[in-house]
């Protein structure tokens, strides 16, 4: 497999790049994202009209939806991005999950909220997680019921990323089959004021907002339905991983750039902490488990991009292996910076709060090994 | 276990029963470091001290119990698996032992029986911004003027100094030869003129550590333990201790119960509750067997009369494990490490918890165990001192 002429940006992409990098080094400062991490809840992370006004926002929509056309590079280039500067604001949730969702649904529901989502003026939540039962990608208790012009929705949705300041839910309730089956799952749009709408909202570790929500007889029109496409959820799912790998990819390399800074600054016995072999080796074991997230990354995006057979299991890689990274290098981290690692001041424990909330995202390190093991037969005897 | 030690853990069963209201049962429950609800904390510290329990470990002369290593692992273990919430612990595991072995009959009058009582609880102010794994390169100055001691510097990572009352700390007071050598032990009241505090907020949104500052504090020659310049081998007894002092195996207990908890609630990603998917259990198995391993480890510890080096292994594996298990518990809790809930680990809260019920504590607890590998001697120093002092490598 060759990398190298697929490694290298466009102009566009190149210019994307750049641009993201130069905004947030200068815009974003850890002190202000700190302020709104700690909440309150009602207070939203506040560069999301800049996104939108730099085309951020529009990039991974089609242009027929007034998008960009972005594929897996241009998210992987913005999710890096976000990564390194620990970015709060929804861009999985509104963008990816809730804009991706209702890219599947009809016309007229595409032109009724996506000028608005892309302009930055609607925010999303994608509500799939049931209690008890996170770690499952298909399980869907929450019911859909048809009646005449109307479906009727019940059930509980939990850890709504982006919920409390979202006008839009995009929620999955089953309309046929049974609570595991990963058919019968549809894909809701739900105005999150309508009745019997229920939300808890919180903060989360990671800086963001959440919410527990109950959806008690919600009644919304059949229009609503955007997809009973088993194929479709997973695209769905597979694109927000991806992009949180990404993510994870980007502030892995800002936890060693910072251990290694630390190190080198640091000065115990009279000498600097990064002349001592043992600390040495740990940073190195740091960067190869980041160059090797970073290396399924890129042929993960690639794969995407070229629509390959092989993507799934390449994603399924990747998701597992920065699972693994991203522990020994949050940990790595930490250890070597100290007390000071462990205080809301300091930058470093926010990227392993941050990390850890990704690992437990879009399928655990159980889920993607068996997922692996699922498509690497599949390839094998193909 | 023989009879007597069966009847001995009757004993303490029922005066648990007696005494650990559901209020103080709910301080240990939600702990999610080594310390617990200060106020909780110091009302159960002074009801075992009303029944002579409060030091176990202590000499009968200052008011200990003289009970064998073994009933003193029982006791522990009882308490710990009661969630009975933990002692302030310095006072007793470390500067106790300290007085009884360097101080004067003075000191010894004056603050052991208030640390027994709670009366007093005291910090620890070691570190230094800059002087942390190298402990020897502190500069907290104290210059000696007619009677006082005059001291100025900071002192970091100084736990609960917002709410202790007295501080014994390590500071210059001579500058030649080798940095060891010019290092004094000083008591100090934590309200003396010239100390300020500064609170740090913990990445999981709580104050434990302090930084404390000294302006010109006066702090009377009388309050000097042991020698000048003679107070890093003071250190070094204490470290020990605080190595030592510590039954890690106690806390696993926990900390494997609340993995079992948490995976007889919630289903992995196979649709099987992770108490039946056979990868998680054999996880769980393995960290197990690490676990009966530290207990025998430190149950060798407790018997032996110079403990020496084992002690920083069992802080090593201790801490370590502790690491790993809170990671499984954090495994099977998947997106439920999310929610942040401060509020509910608070004593009189009342709401609802999002999650399994363990979900609040595992949460913060695995974000907080990473410091256990930092404090109280680093993994890496513990490692140092086991390749020097245990393996001769030089």
């Amino acid at each position: 497999m060759s990398l190298d002429s697929n490694q290298k940006l466009t102009d566009e992409q190149q210019m994307l790049s750049d641009m993201v990098s130069k905004y947030l080094s200068e815009t974003y400062d850890f002190d202000s994202r700190r302020k709104i991490a700690n909440g309150p809840v009602s207070v939203a992370p506040p560069h999301w009209k800049q996104f939108a006004e730099m085309g951020w926002l529009a990039m991974p929509f089609d242009e027929s939806d007034g998008g960009f056309n972005g594929g897996p590079k241009e998210i992987s280039i913005l999710f890096e991005a976000f990564g390194k500067h620990l970015v709060l604001e929804p861009y999985l949730e509104t963008i990816l999950l809730g804009g991706g969702a209702l890219s599947f649904g009809p016309e007229d529901i595409r032109r009724q909220y996506l000028p608005a989502i892309i302009a930055g003026d609607l925010q999303c939540a994608f509500a799939h997680h049931e209690p008890n039962h996170t770690a499952e990608r298909y399980y869907v208790g929450t019911t859909a019921l048809q009646s005449k012009d109307s479906w009727q929705l019940n059930g509980v949705k939990s850890i709504v990323s982006n919920a409390p300041h979202s006008g839009l839910l995009v929620l999955t309730a089953r309309i046929k089959g049974r609570k595991h089956d990963s058919d019968g799952i549809g894909l809701f749009v739900v105005d999150k004021n309508v009745r019997g709408v229920h939300c808890d909202d919180y903060l989360t570790i990671d800086g963001r907002r959440a919410s527990e929500i109950t959806l008690n007889e919600v009644e919304v029109e059949r229009g609503a339905l955007l997809t009973v496409d088993a194929g479709q959820l997973d695209t769905l799912l597979d694109r927000a991983c991806f992009a949180v790998c990404a993510e994870a990819v980007g502030a892995m390399s800002a936890l060693i750039s910072m251990t290694i800074d630390y190190c080198q600054q640091r000065k115990q016995f009279g000498q600097s902490i990064g002349s001592f072999q043992a600390l040495q080796h740990r940073m190195v074991d740091m960067y190869i488990a980041s160059e090797l997230s970073h290396s399924l990354l890129i042929a993960t995006t690639n794969a995407i991009a070229n629509a390959s057979d092989d993507r799934h299991r390449l994603l399924a890689a990747l998701k597992f292996r920065v699972d693994r990274s991203a522990r020994e290098i949050s940990y790595g981290a930490i250890q070597m910076h100290g007390g000071i690692a462990m205080t809301d001041e300091f930058k470093v424990g926010h990227y392993f709060k941050r990390l850890t909330v990704i690992s437990k995202q879009f399928g655990n390190a159980n889920f993607q090994l068996e997922r692996y093991r699922h498509y690497n037969v599949h390839n094998n005897h193909s | 276990m023989n009879e007597e030690e069966i009847a001995f853990r009757n004993e303490v069963r029922q005066f648990i029963k007696e005494n650990l209201t559901a209020k103080l049962r709910r301080a240990g429950t939600n702990m999610t470091s080594v310390f617990a609800d200060y106020d909780c904390a110091l009302e159960w510290h002074k009801i075992l001290h009303r029944k002579g329990w409060s030091a176990p470990e202590w000499p009968e002369e200052h008011g200990g119990t003289g009970w064998s290593p073994n009933k003193q692992y029982i006791f522990q273990r009882e308490l710990k698996l009661a969630n009975a919430p933990a002692l302030m612990a310095l006072g007793i595991q470390m500067l106790g032992p300290i007085l009884m072995h360097y101080g004067t009959e003075q000191q010894k009058s004056d603050y052991l029986p208030r640390i027994l009582s709670g009366e007093d609880i005291w910090c620890q102010g070691y570190s230094e911004p800059g002087a942390g794994s190298d402990l020897a390169s502190l500069s907290t100055r104290a210059e000696r003027d007619g009677d006082d001691y005059v001291v100025n510097g900071s002192k970091i990572w100084t736990s609960f100094a917002h709410r202790a009352n007295k501080i014994f700390c390590l500071v210059r007071t001579a500058t030649e030869g080798r940095p060891q050598a010019g290092i004094s032990f000083l008591l100090a009241d934590m309200n003396l003129t010239g100390i300020t505090i500064s609170e740090i907020t913990g990445l999981d949104g709580t104050v434990e550590q302090c930084q404390v500052f000294f302006n010109d504090v006066r702090i009377p020659s009388a309050n000097l333990v042991g020698e000048e310049n003679e107070g890093w081998g003071v250190a070094k007894y204490l470290l020990e201790f605080e190595r030592g002092g510590h039954n890690y195996s106690n806390d696993h207990q926990k900390l494997l119960a609340k993995v079992r908890d948490i995976s007889g609630e919630q289903f992995s990603n196979n649709g099987l509750l992770y108490k039946d998917d056979p990868f998680f259990v054999s996880k769980l198995a393995e960290l197990e067997i690490d676990a009966l391993a530290l207990e025998i480890t430190e149950q060798r510890i407790k018997s032996s009369d110079n403990p020496g080096a084992l002690t920083s292994v069992a802080k090593l594996v201790g801490t370590e494990l502790g690491q790993k298990i809170t990671e499984l518990s954090v495994d099977a809790l998947g997106a439920y490490i999310a929610p942040l809930q401060s509020e509910a680990l608070e004593i009189d809260y009342a709401g609802t918890v999002i999650g399994p019920s363990n979900a609040v504590t595992t949460s913060a607890e695995y974000i907080n165990m990473r410091a256990s590998t930092i404090y109280g001697g680093s993994a890496e120093i513990q490692r140092n001192i086991i390749a020097r002092a245990v393996l001769g490598l030089r």
